[in-house]
């Protein structure tokens, strides 16, 4: 009978040793350079697994980053959601940025939209110079089973040259329809 | 000169009006187990023309009555980038009819971009899909979604045989060390 209980002291105090745990770290890096095209988007989407004992802010966190490339001058815009149970748990996201790689600042700066299902927006008017970007979700957990997804979709700003192109093709319609006339 | 412009922009028009291809991707399957569980899809088109159009579906199989929410999104940069999404609802894999229609709640404060809602709390044990429908923009549009499914357990008829059997072997043995 003794031992039984040195037993069941042993386990309880294994079990606080683990209530007791330390930050899990869920972020993860994914490189999305192969789906996106120069005015193209991409999707993201993750389902994050989560200890019971580890649930709520400070016992676990994400900063997600996906990563691309814009090999021109563009214009960007996303939206993510992360639905809830009824309950009200899930993942809670606290931020949605666009980088620039190396930067500490964000270009464009996401803000929640919608309470219900987390809908996070930004959509930039200032125009990207081309190079390398990722985009940022974070948050952390409160069920053990939760996920987010989202779209992020680039306007290529038409070049200097492709617009002189265009003035230079018109004129030469012009002159064209001129001399025929 | 006239007419080599007339055939040139019947030519034209002919040749997009014949890419207007369905593009749909192969159906995928999603697992969703009994109790709370969390399920997220997407997809990213490359090499599509505007005009094309899509309806993907997402096979899951409910082994209790299921309530679900889930939220299906797309985004634009410009007017003419990616994709409208133009419907999405869970359908009976059984009889392809909707069950449970999705609702379009544009927040359409800064830009394009398209999200549909779904929830429903009863739906019954059986095989569903998600159908995810649109209209391609640009050459490579995408779509996303996540959402909850709560399956209610069927309690196994095993398990209350179980208790049953473990109760009498405990009986059992109190009888012993009574005698």
């Amino acid at each position: 009978m003794q031992k039984l209980l040195q037993l069941c002291i042993a386990a309880t105090l294994g079990f606080g040793t683990l209530a007791q745990a330390a930050y899990i770290d869920q972020s993860r890096l994914v490189d999305m350079s192969n789906t996106l095209s120069a005015g193209g988007s991409f999707a993201f989407s993750r389902t994050i697994d989560t200890d019971a004992v580890s649930l709520g802010q400070g016992l676990n966190g994400f900063s997600d980053r996906y990563a691309f490339n814009l090999a021109t001058a563009s214009y960007a815009a996303g939206l993510m959601t992360s639905v809830p149970y009824d309950d009200d748990t899930g993942l809670v996201i606290t931020g949605f940025n666009l980088y620039k790689e190396g930067a500490t600042v964000a270009e464009y700066a996401g803000t929640l939209r919608d309470p219900f299902d987390q809908t996070w927006r930004f959509k930039g008017a200032d125009v990207l110079t081309a190079g390398n970007y990722f985009l940022e979700v974070s948050g952390y957990a409160t069920y053990t089973n939760a996920s987010y997804s989202g779209t992020l979709s680039v306007s290529a700003v038409p070049e200097p040259g492709s617009l002189a192109m265009m003035l230079g093709g018109l004129a030469m319609l012009g002159v064209a329809l001129r001399h025929r006339a | 000169m006239k007419t080599t412009l007339f055939v040139t922009a019947t030519l034209l028009m002919a040749a997009s009006a014949a890419h207007a291809a369905n593009v749909s991707s192969p159906v995928e399957t999603l697992i969703v187990k009994a109790g709370k569980g969390s399920l997220a899809f997407d997809n990213n088109f490359s090499n599509t023309l505007a005009g094309d159009t899509f309806a993907d579906r997402f096979n899951f199989t409910l082994s209790g009555t299921a309530s679900v929410r889930v939220t299906a999104t797309s985004t634009a940069a410009g007017l003419n980038d990616s994709l409208d999404l133009t419907g999405f609802g869970i359908f009976d894999a059984a009889t392809n009819q909707l069950v449970a229609p999705g609702k379009l709640s544009y927040l359409n404060d800064d830009g394009v971009y398209d999200k549909w809602t779904l929830s429903t709390s009863n739906l019954a044990t059986g095989s569903y899909y998600f159908q995810v429908s649109g209209t391609m923009l640009a050459p490579g549009g995408s779509f996303a979604a996540n959402g909850t499914i709560n399956v209610s357990p069927v309690p196994e008829p095993a398990m209350p045989a179980m208790l049953l059997g473990g109760l009498a072997m405990l009986a059992f043995v109190a009888r012993r060390q009574g005698k």
